[in-house]
């Protein structure tokens, strides 16, 4: 039974995994592979690789990183075929990362830690990879969000390197929340931290630059995802100052002015990639989008807003992030956008969540179902897989219950799936208790039968941020 | 041969004042355009207003380039492969360089090019070889 009035935040699920996370870095080598075991029954036609990365080293050299978001790209592959389910993972090799074990200590600036040992050429220097994987044109892309896209084999997961889309977008800031398009392109978007320039790209299947546009927004700091309608980019603006000074990480320059500025809603036509209008809500802070859709005047989307400062709540000081627990919870929230009268309206779908995913296939359209991870009443952090029904506000949820720290899970359509729930959840959850990193997978139309097949590792993977599921 | 007398031999075939500078950039990613080089002599010129310039088709891997007869004294230096040969270092849109550069030292500066002090190399009247890499 889910409660849907919780009041724990996701500030839990920065202080509580984070030990157990340095350990197994510390135990992993920088490579690790092997065979899940199998309980209960894979479907017969879910077959593919789930693509995952996440932070995956925190400490070098007996100094340790203070935020979630600095830790180093491991990037993870999930193959399931032919009943059997295998995993393999291994650190992206950027610039950075090669050269601070080399020297076997920390030389570059992290999001939320500081270091400057070693001077360095542009923002791809200091390029962590360690926020998503995405299968795009035969390859795959470990994404960050301050820099370019770093490609990987696919296979091997080996670094290819730096990818520049065009030369003449070399080192451009790409998100790690690009937008598939139902062509089979994509839309992103990229921010430079003060420099309130907002950069659309819209690259085709095979990868080439089909539009580009840097639109000016005031004060564009601190954006981490955006979602996509029909017609429309739409970006919600927490209200950050950039107070940069020697000495600051980026996340120190990023100062909230809640108290002074109302949260924007930044809406750009996708016809002539141009700002179409700005709505005010109320102040907050926000990571994830689920999607988007026209219905009428209106823009409809799904968003996790949090009360204040949400980077306080993914801070690795358990101290600060558990200082007010209930104090800051984000919450599932539908945002309509009238355009007609100017107002942004709200209405709350679910309590304490993250991590927001829909079906593939109706992304930038009509949705109806959101997948999201609840955080449990007694838990200090995500437990729990959740499909909201965006139009009754119905819950489908499964809790996995104490000892377990649930991840990203993401919907995998039945090939020709005739609905969103025709096809399966697959995630990964950590088992605490038995030191075992899992892989579910669940009927999407029965969440609350609990998981059809657990594949256990024999060992623990880092946690990951976000992934995606190629079907094979 | 010993240093001093390579230097003699220098001294016989340059004026006494004239000091060579030679310039080894490596990393040079292709054929591609030219390799450009930017001398500067003091901190109020850095970047402004070179005292001397110098260019050399591309080849992938090293290319060499010798400034010389420059007197003898304190120098930094620019350089970047100007691939596309459109006579400028290229940026992408939020101002960062395209193309690649490097200054002398190999220095870099915080958020920009670095100070014509950590950039700086010693000129000698028997001149000097310096070794960048635009990687």
């Amino acid at each position: 039974m889910i409660n849907r009035r919780q009041f724990i935040s996701l500030a839990a699920l920065a202080a509580a995994p984070f030990p157990a996370l340095a350990d197994v870095i510390i135990e992993s080598g920088g490579e690790l592979a092997g065979q899940a075991t199998v309980l209960g029954r894979l479907p017969a036609d879910l077959n593919g690789v789930f693509y995952r990365n996440g932070p995956g080293r925190f400490e070098l050299g007996s100094e340790r990183y203070q935020h979630w978001f600095d830790g180093d790209g491991f990037a993870q592959r999930w193959q399931i075929a032919g009943g059997k389910v295998s995993h393999a993972g291994r650190f992206v090799a950027t610039q950075k990362f090669e050269d601070e074990s080399k020297a076997g200590r920390f030389l570059y600036p992290a999001f939320g830690s500081y270091f400057e040992r070693k001077r360095y050429k542009n923002n791809d220097s200091i390029n962590s990879a360690n926020t998503n994987l995405l299968p795009f044109n035969g390859a795959v892309y470990a994404l960050w969000e301050g820099g370019s896209a770093t490609e990987l084999d696919p296979q091997t997961l080996a670094t290819r390197g730096i990818k520049t889309w065009r030369s003449d977008l070399k080192a451009m800031p790409f998100s790690a929340h690009p937008k598939m398009d139902p062509d089979g392109g994509l839309w992103n978007f990229g921010t430079a931290p003060g420099a309130d320039k907002l950069v659309i790209y819209r690259l085709t299947a095979k990868g080439e630059v089909a539009r580009t546009a840097i639109i000016p927004v005031p004060q564009l700091n601190m954006v981490h995802d955006f979602v996509v309608s029909g017609p429309h980019l739409i970006f919600l603006l927490a209200p950050y100052d950039f107070e940069s000074g020697p000495g600051r990480s980026l996340r120190d320059c990023l100062q909230w002015a809640g108290e002074r500025r109302p949260m924007r809603a930044v809406v750009i036509a996708k016809e002539s990639l141009a700002v179409r209008q700005v709505f005010e809500l109320p102040s907050r802070s926000v990571f994830h989008f689920g999607n988007a859709y026209e219905d009428g005047g209106c823009t409809r989307f799904d968003a996790i807003l949090y009360q204040g400062d949400a980077l306080l709540k993914t801070t690795l000081d358990a101290r600060q992030a558990l200082r007010k627990p209930g104090d800051g919870d984000g919450s599932t929230v539908q945002i309509t956008l009238d355009y007609a009268t100017g107002q942004a309206r709200e209405a709350r779908l679910f309590g304490a969540s993250e991590f927001p995913r829909v079906a593939p296939q109706v992304v930038s359209a009509r949705h109806r179902k959101l997948l999201v991870l609840g955080a449990g009443k007694h838990e200090l952090t995500l437990d729990s897989v959740n499909l909201i029904d965006t139009d009754s506000g119905k819950v489908d949820g499964y809790a996995f219950g104490a000892g377990w720290q649930v991840e990203e899970h993401v919907l995998v359509p039945r090939r020709g799936a005739r609905s969103e729930t025709d096809g399966y959840v697959v995630g990964v959850a950590q088992d605490t208790h038995h030191g075992q990193t899992v892989l579910t997978v669940f009927d999407a139309h029965n969440i609350k039968a609990g998981p059809m097949a657990l594949a256990r590792l024999p060992y623990r993977a880092p946690v990951c941020f976000h992934g995606n599921f190629l079907p094979t | 041969m010993s240093r001093p007398m390579f230097a003699l031999l220098l001294a016989a075939a340059a004026p006494s004042f004239a000091a060579d500078l030679t310039i080894n950039i490596d990393g040079v990613a292709s054929a591609d355009g030219q390799v450009m080089v930017a001398v500067f002599n003091s901190t109020d010129s850095f970047l402004a207003k070179p005292v001397r310039a110098a260019a050399a088709p591309a080849h992938e891997g090293t290319v060499q380039l010798q400034v010389t007869g420059l007197p003898a004294g304190d120098y930094a230096f620019a350089v970047y492969h100007d691939a596309n040969g459109n006579g400028k270092l290229d940026r992408n849109p939020v101002g960062m360089p395209t193309e690649d550069y490097a200054f002398s030292n190999n220095a870099f500066g915080k958020r920009g090019a670095p100070s014509f002090e950590e950039a700086r190399i010693v000129l000698p009247a028997d001149g000097a070889i310096a070794s960048v890499n635009l990687r």
